[in-house]
């Protein structure tokens, strides 16, 4: 007993301190231990936690946008549970977000799909709706924000018609077909070749391509057909024939807002 | 024996009225297709007189003529001709299609006028057995030959018979099923030349 308060007394002030310090660290770092094992108690608990998650997920129940959802789910996974039934709810979950997302897109690709044909109605104007009403229709388009290049450029094309409309600048279509048909026939005949091939050129830039076909009704009982064309040859025919005798019976889009399709009928 | 002739003639008759009911299942064009038909057939005659007119003009370019010679001969049917006459002489010759448009284009006048009218059928077209419509369309032609420095040097009138055929085809456009009515002119032949 002697002996050992004589080694305590025998102990520098320096000592004191380190041995202190190193008491200090101890202390610490098994305070600060959240990353290391967790306690049975709290990893039952974060489980029940995540089951409860991935219930929801699974039923559809869940709130939160998909991709939050799918965070969520990999987040578990991500924690090792060891726990057989995270694991397959883990992949139950993982199945039923992808069906989700694949829905999901197949509805977006539906609404474009409206959206486009929409637009290309709006751009033939059959109904000869006003700008106003043009424009209202356009609005609930643009509001869907679909994001998509081509109805982006559909919704420029139709804009750019508005506003034309509004300018009193716009003709329906059938009548700039029409009157493109007769104008190339008149400068035909007046022997205005310059004409005829501006004329020509600019009609050609309405359709799809040169070998867009034009069909002529020639009876409406069967219904009953001319020989079928393409657009080249019937503004070649119209150059050589100097006189145009078919109406605009009606026209296809195809998805860039051109005439891929031109039907015309006896005048 | 009596009653062997009637069963015969039964069985005769059983036999015409099917032939006679095939028939009318066949004719099930309305009048006014037909009319639209017989529209289309003179139509197409008119369009040659035109395409005829462009390729004699000595001042249409020569690619335009080509190309105008090119719609002609698809009016036509394959291995059909044409007859050419001249108040000059008794025969009239004739040629294959695009040979007579060739002729035609290399006509030795310095200008050419040649003018189709009084352009209607001399027999209306009716349907054969394979369902082609057949028929004639004359037409009068006004030529006209004329030298730079003479002024007019030839000219004469032919009445002409051109043959149609006129057949129901079908073709897919765009995912539809259009039927068409082929026009295709046969044989012109010469009928009658004056000055």
């Amino acid at each position: 007993m002697t002996e050992i308060v004589q080694k305590i007394k025998s102990i520098q002030w320096q000592h004191y301190i380190f041995i202190l310090l190193i008491a200090a660290i101890g202390v610490c770092s098994n305070g600060c231990k959240t990353t290391g094992k967790l306690s049975k108690k709290e990893q039952k608990a974060q489980i029940e936690t995540a089951k409860k998650m991935l219930s929801e997920i699974i039923n559809g129940t869940s709130s939160k946008s998909l991709e939050t959802q799918l965070r969520t789910v990999n987040d578990i996974a991500n924690r090792h549970y060891k726990d057989p039934e995270i694991d397959r709810m883990v992949e139950d979950a993982r199945q039923v977000l992808k069906n989700a997302f694949a829905e999901r897109d197949k509805q977006k690709q539906e609404q474009v799909d409206a959206a486009r044909a929409e637009l290309l109605d709006m751009l033939q104007n059959k109904d000869e709706k006003s700008a106003d009403e043009l424009e209202a229709e356009l609005s609930k388009i643009k509001a869907l924000n679909l994001g998509n290049k081509d109805i982006n450029d559909l919704i420029a094309k139709v804009e750019q018609m508005i506003a034309g409309m509004r300018t009193h600048k716009t003709v329906p279509l059938k009548n700039q077909i029409e009157n493109a048909f007769q104008g190339i026939a008149d400068a035909s005949k007046s022997g205005n070749s310059s004409q005829v091939m501006s004329l020509t050129r600019s009609t050609l830039q309405l359709f799809s391509s040169d070998d867009a076909p034009v069909l002529i009704i020639i009876s409406r009982e069967g219904p009953d057909y001319d020989k079928p064309t393409n657009i080249k040859l019937y503004l070649e025919f119209l150059r050589d024939q100097k006189a145009s005798r078919n109406a605009v019976d009606s026209y296809m889009f195809d998805s860039e807002g051109k005439i891929k399709e031109l039907d015309l009928i006896k005048k | 024996m009596r009653v062997r002739n009637s069963i015969n003639g039964l069985i005769c008759l059983l036999i015409l009225s099917s032939g006679l009911f095939a028939q009318n299942k066949d004719e099930s064009i309305s009048p006014q297709r037909k009319q639209a038909i017989d529209s289309l057939a003179l139509e197409k005659v008119r369009d040659l007189s035109k395409y005829i007119s462009i390729i004699g003009n000595k001042s249409t370019p020569w690619s335009e003529s080509q190309r105008v010679i090119e719609r002609a001969v698809e009016l036509f049917m394959e291995n059909s001709e044409i007859g050419v006459s001249s108040v000059s002489k008794p025969d009239v010759a004739y040629y294959k299609v695009r040979e007579y448009f060739d002729r035609l284009m290399k006509l030795n006048y310095d200008r050419v006028n040649i003018d189709w009218y009084k352009i209607q059928y001399v027999s209306d077209l009716e349907r054969q057995p394979d369902g082609t419509y057949v028929g004639v369309i004359t037409i009068y032609q006004r030529f006209q030959g004329f030298d730079k420095e003479k002024g007019l040097i030839y000219e004469d009138t032919t009445k002409k018979d051109i043959t149609v055929y006129v057949k129901r085809k079908e073709t897919q456009i765009g995912g539809r099923l259009i039927g068409f009515w082929d026009v295709l002119l046969g044989d012109i032949r010469v009928k009658e030349t004056s000055k």
